[in-house]
Protein backbone atom coordinates (compact mmCIF):
# COMPACT_ATOMS: atom_id res chain seq x y z
CA UNK A 1 0.00 0.00 0.00
CA UNK A 2 1.30 3.45 -0.87
CA UNK A 3 1.91 5.64 2.18
CA UNK A 4 1.19 9.35 2.45
CA UNK A 5 4.94 9.94 2.55
CA UNK A 6 5.49 7.98 -0.66
CA UNK A 7 2.72 9.94 -2.35
CA UNK A 8 4.21 13.22 -1.13
CA UNK A 9 7.65 12.25 -2.39
CA UNK A 10 6.10 11.38 -5.74
CA UNK A 11 4.77 14.93 -6.00
CA UNK A 12 1.22 14.53 -4.69
CA UNK A 13 0.64 17.88 -2.96
CA UNK A 14 -2.49 16.77 -1.12
CA UNK A 15 -0.57 13.95 0.54
CA UNK A 16 1.49 16.36 2.64
CA UNK A 17 -1.52 17.45 4.71
CA UNK A 18 -2.38 13.80 5.27
CA UNK A 19 1.25 13.10 6.21
CA UNK A 20 1.16 15.92 8.78
CA UNK A 21 -2.07 14.54 10.22
CA UNK A 22 -0.63 11.00 10.35
CA UNK A 23 2.61 11.91 12.10
CA UNK A 24 1.59 14.83 14.34
CA UNK A 25 0.90 12.51 17.26
CA UNK A 26 4.10 10.42 17.06
CA UNK A 27 6.23 13.50 16.31
CA UNK A 28 4.73 15.30 19.30
CA UNK A 29 5.50 12.29 21.51
CA UNK A 30 9.13 12.36 20.33
CA UNK A 31 9.46 16.12 20.81
CA UNK A 32 7.78 16.38 24.20
CA UNK A 33 10.02 13.63 25.53
CA UNK A 34 13.04 15.80 24.76
CA UNK A 35 11.55 19.19 25.67
CA UNK A 36 9.14 18.25 28.47
CA UNK A 37 7.04 21.24 27.56
CA UNK A 38 3.93 20.75 25.39
CA UNK A 39 3.98 24.28 23.95
CA UNK A 40 7.63 24.00 22.94
CA UNK A 41 6.97 20.53 21.56
CA UNK A 42 4.27 21.95 19.28
CA UNK A 43 6.81 24.46 17.99
CA UNK A 44 9.35 21.71 17.39
CA UNK A 45 6.80 19.59 15.52
CA UNK A 46 6.05 22.52 13.24
CA UNK A 47 9.79 22.92 12.62
CA UNK A 48 10.03 19.21 11.90
CA UNK A 49 7.31 19.25 9.27
CA UNK A 50 8.86 22.27 7.57
CA UNK A 51 12.15 20.34 7.45
CA UNK A 52 10.30 17.30 6.16
CA UNK A 53 8.81 19.39 3.38
CA UNK A 54 12.24 20.75 2.46
CA UNK A 55 14.08 17.42 2.66
CA UNK A 56 11.46 14.78 1.93
CA UNK A 57 12.86 13.96 -1.47
CA UNK A 58 16.19 13.07 0.06
CA UNK A 59 14.76 10.12 1.96
CA UNK A 60 16.17 6.83 0.69
CA UNK A 61 13.91 3.93 1.72
CA UNK A 62 16.72 1.41 1.23
CA UNK A 63 18.62 3.00 4.13
CA UNK A 64 15.97 3.24 6.77
CA UNK A 65 12.30 3.19 7.62
CA UNK A 66 10.01 6.11 6.92
CA UNK A 67 8.82 6.21 10.52
CA UNK A 68 12.32 6.23 12.00
CA UNK A 69 13.44 8.94 9.60
CA UNK A 70 10.48 11.21 10.29
CA UNK A 71 10.70 10.73 14.05
CA UNK A 72 14.44 11.41 13.89
CA UNK A 73 13.62 14.74 12.23
CA UNK A 74 11.15 15.52 15.01
CA UNK A 75 13.69 14.55 17.65
CA UNK A 76 16.40 16.64 15.97
CA UNK A 77 14.07 19.64 15.81
CA UNK A 78 13.32 19.26 19.51
CA UNK A 79 17.00 18.93 20.44
CA UNK A 80 17.78 21.94 18.29
CA UNK A 81 15.15 24.00 20.07
CA UNK A 82 16.36 22.80 23.45
CA UNK A 83 19.96 23.74 22.72
CA UNK A 84 19.06 27.08 21.19
CA UNK A 85 17.12 27.97 24.30
CA UNK A 86 20.12 26.98 26.37
CA UNK A 87 22.23 29.19 24.11
CA UNK A 88 24.56 26.26 23.77
CA UNK A 89 24.32 25.92 20.02
CA UNK A 90 24.84 28.64 17.49
CA UNK A 91 24.28 26.47 14.45
CA UNK A 92 21.38 24.23 13.75
CA UNK A 93 21.94 20.49 13.89
CA UNK A 94 21.07 18.63 10.72
CA UNK A 95 17.74 19.51 9.22
CA UNK A 96 17.37 15.92 8.25
CA UNK A 97 19.24 13.02 9.82
CA UNK A 98 22.28 12.56 7.61
CA UNK A 99 23.23 9.39 9.47
CA UNK A 100 20.86 7.56 7.16
CA UNK A 101 23.09 8.41 4.24
CA UNK A 102 25.89 6.28 5.69
CA UNK A 103 23.61 3.46 6.70
CA UNK A 104 24.12 0.39 4.54
CA UNK A 105 20.92 -1.00 3.05
CA UNK A 106 19.77 -4.06 5.01
CA UNK A 107 16.38 -5.45 4.05
CA UNK A 108 16.34 -7.99 6.87
CA UNK A 109 16.85 -5.32 9.48
CA UNK A 110 14.05 -3.30 7.90
CA UNK A 111 11.81 -6.34 8.32
CA UNK A 112 12.86 -6.54 11.98
CA UNK A 113 11.93 -2.90 12.45
CA UNK A 114 8.64 -3.29 10.63
CA UNK A 115 7.56 -5.95 13.11
CA UNK A 116 9.06 -4.22 16.14
CA UNK A 117 6.47 -2.94 18.59
CA UNK A 118 6.93 -0.28 21.23
CA UNK A 119 6.31 -2.88 23.88
CA UNK A 120 9.04 -5.18 22.54
CA UNK A 121 11.52 -2.31 22.30
CA UNK A 122 10.78 -1.17 25.85
CA UNK A 123 11.18 -4.78 26.99
CA UNK A 124 14.59 -4.89 25.27
CA UNK A 125 15.56 -1.66 27.01
CA UNK A 126 14.55 -3.11 30.37
CA UNK A 127 16.84 -6.05 29.75
CA UNK A 128 19.81 -3.68 29.75
CA UNK A 129 21.71 -3.13 33.00
CA UNK A 130 20.18 -0.15 34.81
CA UNK A 131 23.18 2.12 34.27
CA UNK A 132 23.16 1.45 30.52
CA UNK A 133 19.42 1.91 30.31
CA UNK A 134 19.78 5.27 32.06
CA UNK A 135 22.37 6.65 29.64
CA UNK A 136 20.52 5.46 26.54
CA UNK A 137 17.27 7.06 27.73
CA UNK A 138 19.06 10.30 28.52
CA UNK A 139 20.98 10.33 25.23
CA UNK A 140 18.28 9.22 22.84
CA UNK A 141 14.96 10.21 24.34
CA UNK A 142 16.13 13.38 26.07
CA UNK A 143 18.81 14.44 23.59
CA UNK A 144 21.52 14.86 26.24
CA UNK A 145 25.14 14.77 25.11
CA UNK A 146 27.60 12.47 26.90
CA UNK A 147 29.35 15.46 28.43
CA UNK A 148 26.07 16.65 29.97
CA UNK A 149 25.13 13.18 31.16
CA UNK A 150 28.56 12.81 32.74
CA UNK A 151 28.18 16.13 34.54
CA UNK A 152 24.72 15.24 35.89
CA UNK A 153 25.73 11.76 37.01
CA UNK A 154 29.15 12.78 38.31
CA UNK A 155 30.88 10.29 36.05
CA UNK A 156 33.86 10.55 33.71
CA UNK A 157 32.71 11.27 30.15
CA UNK A 158 34.56 8.17 28.98
CA UNK A 159 32.42 6.03 31.27
CA UNK A 160 29.25 7.46 29.81
CA UNK A 161 30.48 6.83 26.26
CA UNK A 162 31.43 3.29 27.17
CA UNK A 163 27.96 2.65 28.62
CA UNK A 164 26.34 4.10 25.51
CA UNK A 165 28.43 1.86 23.28
CA UNK A 166 27.60 -1.24 25.32
CA UNK A 167 23.92 -0.34 25.50
CA UNK A 168 23.59 0.08 21.75
CA UNK A 169 25.46 -3.13 21.04
CA UNK A 170 23.36 -5.11 23.55
CA UNK A 171 20.14 -3.62 22.32
CA UNK A 172 20.94 -4.59 18.79
CA UNK A 173 21.94 -8.10 19.89
CA UNK A 174 18.73 -8.45 21.90
CA UNK A 175 16.72 -7.73 18.76
CA UNK A 176 18.96 -9.86 16.55
CA UNK A 177 17.21 -13.20 17.27
CA UNK A 178 14.18 -11.77 15.53
CA UNK A 179 16.43 -11.01 12.62
CA UNK A 180 17.89 -14.52 12.57
CA UNK A 181 14.41 -16.02 12.56
CA UNK A 182 13.63 -13.97 9.48
CA UNK A 183 16.72 -14.95 7.54
CA UNK A 184 16.47 -17.96 5.23
CA UNK B 1 39.95 13.87 13.91
CA UNK B 2 41.76 10.57 13.46
CA UNK B 3 40.32 7.08 13.09
CA UNK B 4 40.58 6.24 16.79
CA UNK B 5 38.72 9.38 17.76
CA UNK B 6 36.08 8.62 15.16
CA UNK B 7 35.66 5.09 16.54
CA UNK B 8 35.12 6.56 19.98
CA UNK B 9 32.42 8.89 18.67
CA UNK B 10 30.44 6.38 16.58
CA UNK B 11 27.73 5.86 19.26
CA UNK B 12 27.28 9.63 19.61
CA UNK B 13 27.11 9.93 15.84
CA UNK B 14 24.54 7.15 15.50
CA UNK B 15 22.35 8.88 18.09
CA UNK B 16 22.62 12.25 16.32
CA UNK B 17 24.34 13.92 19.26
CA UNK B 18 27.34 15.45 17.47
CA UNK B 19 27.46 19.01 16.29
CA UNK B 20 27.47 19.51 12.51
CA UNK B 21 31.25 20.01 12.23
CA UNK B 22 32.02 16.80 14.12
CA UNK B 23 29.39 14.87 12.16
CA UNK B 24 30.82 16.13 8.87
CA UNK B 25 34.32 15.08 9.93
CA UNK B 26 33.14 11.58 10.80
CA UNK B 27 31.27 11.32 7.51
CA UNK B 28 34.47 12.26 5.68
CA UNK B 29 36.31 9.41 7.41
CA UNK B 30 33.43 6.97 6.89
CA UNK B 31 33.40 7.68 3.17
CA UNK B 32 37.02 6.56 2.88
CA UNK B 33 37.03 3.69 5.38
CA UNK B 34 34.72 0.69 4.77
CA UNK B 35 35.85 -0.98 8.02
CA UNK B 36 34.88 2.07 10.04
CA UNK B 37 31.59 2.12 8.23
CA UNK B 38 31.02 -1.53 9.14
CA UNK B 39 31.68 -0.69 12.80
CA UNK B 40 28.97 1.92 12.62
CA UNK B 41 26.16 -0.22 11.21
CA UNK B 42 25.12 -2.06 14.43
CA UNK B 43 24.96 1.26 16.28
CA UNK B 44 22.81 2.77 13.55
CA UNK B 45 20.52 -0.23 13.57
CA UNK B 46 20.06 -0.02 17.34
CA UNK B 47 19.49 3.73 17.14
CA UNK B 48 16.87 3.23 14.47
CA UNK B 49 15.08 0.68 16.64
CA UNK B 50 14.92 3.24 19.46
CA UNK B 51 12.46 5.29 17.40
CA UNK B 52 9.90 2.59 18.23
CA UNK B 53 10.16 3.23 21.95
CA UNK B 54 8.46 6.60 22.32
CA UNK B 55 5.76 6.50 24.97
CA UNK B 56 2.27 7.80 24.44
CA UNK B 57 1.93 11.55 24.77
CA UNK B 58 -1.64 12.74 24.26
CA UNK B 59 -1.84 15.89 22.19
CA UNK B 60 -3.10 18.94 24.08
CA UNK B 61 -6.53 20.17 22.99
CA UNK B 62 -6.35 21.92 19.64
CA UNK B 63 -2.66 21.08 19.15
CA UNK B 64 -3.17 19.10 15.95
CA UNK B 65 -5.04 21.99 14.33
CA UNK B 66 -2.50 24.56 15.54
CA UNK B 67 0.40 22.51 14.23
CA UNK B 68 -1.25 21.90 10.85
CA UNK B 69 -2.13 25.59 10.50
CA UNK B 70 1.37 26.65 11.53
CA UNK B 71 2.98 24.31 9.03
CA UNK B 72 0.68 25.48 6.24
CA UNK B 73 1.52 29.09 7.01
CA UNK B 74 5.23 28.41 6.79
CA UNK B 75 5.21 26.45 3.58
CA UNK B 76 4.56 27.16 -0.01
CA UNK B 77 2.09 25.03 -1.92
CA UNK B 78 4.06 21.85 -2.75
CA UNK B 79 3.49 22.06 -6.48
CA UNK B 80 5.21 24.75 -8.53
CA UNK B 81 2.77 27.54 -9.34
CA UNK B 82 2.19 28.16 -13.04
CA UNK B 83 3.02 31.71 -13.94
CA UNK B 84 -0.21 33.60 -14.65
CA UNK B 85 -0.98 35.99 -17.45
CA UNK B 86 0.54 39.46 -17.10
CA UNK B 87 -1.08 41.63 -14.47
CA UNK B 88 -3.56 44.31 -15.55
CA UNK B 89 -1.99 47.60 -16.46
CA UNK B 90 -3.60 49.56 -13.62
CA UNK B 91 -1.25 49.92 -10.67
CA UNK B 92 -2.38 49.80 -7.12
CA UNK B 93 -0.26 51.69 -4.59
CA UNK B 94 1.39 48.60 -3.16
CA UNK B 95 2.68 47.70 -6.60
CA UNK B 96 4.34 51.05 -6.95
CA UNK B 97 5.88 50.65 -3.51
CA UNK B 98 7.14 47.17 -4.28
CA UNK B 99 8.72 48.23 -7.54
CA UNK B 100 10.30 51.30 -6.02
CA UNK B 101 11.65 49.50 -3.01
CA UNK B 102 13.07 46.60 -4.99
CA UNK B 103 14.81 49.16 -7.13
CA UNK B 104 16.10 50.96 -4.06
CA UNK B 105 17.88 47.99 -2.60
CA UNK B 106 19.53 45.70 -5.09
CA UNK B 107 17.94 46.12 -8.45
CA UNK B 108 19.94 44.14 -10.91
CA UNK B 109 17.06 42.89 -13.04
CA UNK B 110 14.16 45.28 -12.78
CA UNK B 111 11.92 43.27 -15.06
CA UNK B 112 11.65 40.45 -12.56
CA UNK B 113 9.97 42.69 -10.01
CA UNK B 114 6.91 42.71 -12.29
CA UNK B 115 7.00 38.92 -12.29
CA UNK B 116 6.92 38.94 -8.51
CA UNK B 117 3.88 41.16 -8.54
CA UNK B 118 2.09 38.90 -10.99
CA UNK B 119 3.01 35.97 -8.76
CA UNK B 120 1.51 37.68 -5.76
CA UNK B 121 -1.67 38.33 -7.70
CA UNK B 122 -2.06 34.59 -8.24
CA UNK B 123 -1.80 33.55 -4.60
CA UNK B 124 -4.49 33.01 -2.01
CA UNK B 125 -2.32 34.60 0.68
CA UNK B 126 -1.31 37.48 -1.57
CA UNK B 127 -2.41 40.16 0.87
CA UNK B 128 -0.17 38.82 3.59
CA UNK B 129 2.81 38.46 1.27
CA UNK B 130 2.23 41.91 -0.15
CA UNK B 131 2.21 43.40 3.30
CA UNK B 132 5.55 41.83 4.04
CA UNK B 133 7.16 42.57 0.71
CA UNK B 134 5.56 45.89 -0.10
CA UNK B 135 7.75 48.11 2.02
CA UNK B 136 11.10 46.83 0.79
CA UNK B 137 12.43 43.72 -0.86
CA UNK B 138 15.91 42.64 -1.88
CA UNK B 139 16.20 41.25 -5.36
CA UNK B 140 19.09 38.89 -5.92
CA UNK B 141 19.48 37.81 -9.56
CA UNK B 142 20.48 34.26 -10.46
CA UNK B 143 21.89 33.06 -13.75
CA UNK B 144 23.29 29.89 -15.19
CA UNK B 145 23.62 27.98 -18.39
CA UNK B 146 20.45 28.93 -20.25
CA UNK B 147 18.46 29.68 -17.09
CA UNK B 148 17.79 32.93 -15.29
CA UNK B 149 15.83 34.03 -12.27
CA UNK B 150 15.96 35.84 -8.98
CA UNK B 151 15.41 35.45 -5.29
CA UNK B 152 13.22 38.13 -3.74
CA UNK B 153 14.07 38.37 -0.06
CA UNK B 154 11.85 40.17 2.44
CA UNK B 155 14.04 42.69 4.23
CA UNK B 156 13.48 41.03 7.59
CA UNK B 157 14.75 37.84 5.90
CA UNK B 158 11.74 35.93 7.24
CA UNK B 159 10.92 34.49 3.84
CA UNK B 160 11.85 34.74 0.18
CA UNK B 161 10.50 33.82 -3.21
CA UNK B 162 12.57 32.11 -5.87
CA UNK B 163 11.63 32.53 -9.51
CA UNK B 164 13.47 30.69 -12.26
CA UNK B 165 12.88 30.50 -15.98
CA UNK B 166 14.47 27.98 -18.32
CA UNK B 167 15.78 25.42 -15.85
CA UNK B 168 14.94 21.99 -17.29
CA UNK B 169 13.47 19.26 -15.13
CA UNK B 170 16.12 17.49 -13.06
CA UNK B 171 17.33 14.21 -14.60
CA UNK B 172 15.98 10.96 -13.18
CA UNK B 173 17.34 10.35 -9.69
CA UNK B 174 18.29 14.00 -9.15
CA UNK B 175 16.80 17.19 -7.79
CA UNK B 176 17.85 20.81 -7.58
CA UNK B 177 18.81 22.44 -4.31
CA UNK B 178 19.16 26.16 -3.58
CA UNK B 179 21.72 27.29 -1.02
CA UNK B 180 22.70 30.46 0.73
CA UNK B 181 26.37 31.07 1.39
CA UNK B 182 28.02 33.22 4.01
CA UNK B 183 30.50 33.10 6.89
CA UNK B 184 28.65 29.99 8.08
CA UNK B 185 29.46 28.12 4.84
CA UNK B 186 26.65 26.85 2.61
CA UNK B 187 23.18 26.26 4.02
CA UNK B 188 20.28 24.66 2.15
CA UNK B 189 17.14 26.74 1.62
CA UNK B 190 15.00 24.23 -0.28
CA UNK B 191 15.10 21.50 -2.87
CA UNK B 192 12.91 21.37 -5.94
CA UNK B 193 12.45 19.84 -9.34
CA UNK B 194 12.95 22.05 -12.37
CA UNK B 195 10.24 22.96 -14.83
CA UNK B 196 10.37 23.39 -18.55
CA UNK B 197 8.73 26.79 -18.28
CA UNK B 198 8.71 28.92 -15.19
CA UNK B 199 9.12 27.87 -11.59
CA UNK B 200 8.23 29.83 -8.47
CA UNK B 201 9.09 28.48 -5.04
CA UNK B 202 8.60 30.07 -1.65
CA UNK B 203 11.70 29.80 0.54
CA UNK B 204 11.89 29.84 4.34
CA UNK B 205 13.86 32.41 6.32
CA UNK B 206 17.41 33.08 5.13
CA UNK B 207 20.51 34.03 7.14
CA UNK B 208 21.02 37.78 7.34
CA UNK B 209 24.75 37.43 6.77
CA UNK B 210 24.48 35.51 3.51
CA UNK B 211 26.59 36.81 0.68
CA UNK B 212 25.50 34.64 -2.23
CA UNK B 213 22.84 32.17 -3.33
CA UNK B 214 23.35 29.33 -5.76
CA UNK B 215 21.57 26.28 -7.17
CA UNK B 216 23.11 22.81 -7.48
CA UNK B 217 21.97 19.60 -9.11
CA UNK B 218 22.05 16.93 -6.40
CA UNK B 219 21.58 13.14 -6.55
CA UNK B 220 18.48 11.93 -4.66
CA UNK B 221 19.55 10.44 -1.36
CA UNK B 222 22.46 12.86 -0.90
CA UNK B 223 22.78 14.04 2.73
CA UNK B 224 21.60 17.49 1.72
CA UNK B 225 23.53 19.35 4.39
CA UNK B 226 26.26 20.47 2.02
CA UNK B 227 26.46 20.83 -1.76
CA UNK B 228 27.78 17.77 -3.56
CA UNK B 229 26.59 18.27 -7.13
CA UNK B 230 27.56 20.86 -9.73
CA UNK B 231 26.46 24.47 -9.50
CA UNK B 232 23.96 25.30 -12.22
CA UNK B 233 22.99 28.84 -11.23
CA UNK B 234 24.48 31.52 -9.01
CA UNK B 235 23.98 35.10 -7.92
CA UNK B 236 26.90 37.50 -8.56
CA UNK B 237 29.89 36.76 -6.37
Amino acid sequence: MTTHFERFRAGDAAAFDALVAEYTGPAFAAAVQVLRDPALAEEAVQDAFVRLWQRGRQFDPSRGSERSWILAIARNAAIDLLRKRARALERSIDDAPSVYAVRDPDDTWQTVLASLTGERLRQALEELPAEQQDVIVRAYYQGQRPVDIARELGLPEGTVRSRLRLALAKLRDTLAPVREALEP
Amino acid sequence: MNREQALELLPDYSLGLLDPAEAAEIERLLAADPALRAELQPFLQAAEALAHGYGDAPLPAGAADRIAAGVRARLQPPAPIPFPAPAPAARTPWRAIALASAAAVLVLAVGLAAALIAYLDARDDADSLRAQLASRAIELPLSGDGARGAVFVSTDFSFAILRIVGLPEAPEGHHYQIWSEGPYGARSAADFQGANGELIVRLPSLPRDMTRMFVTLEPDGAPGDRPQGPEVMTSPR
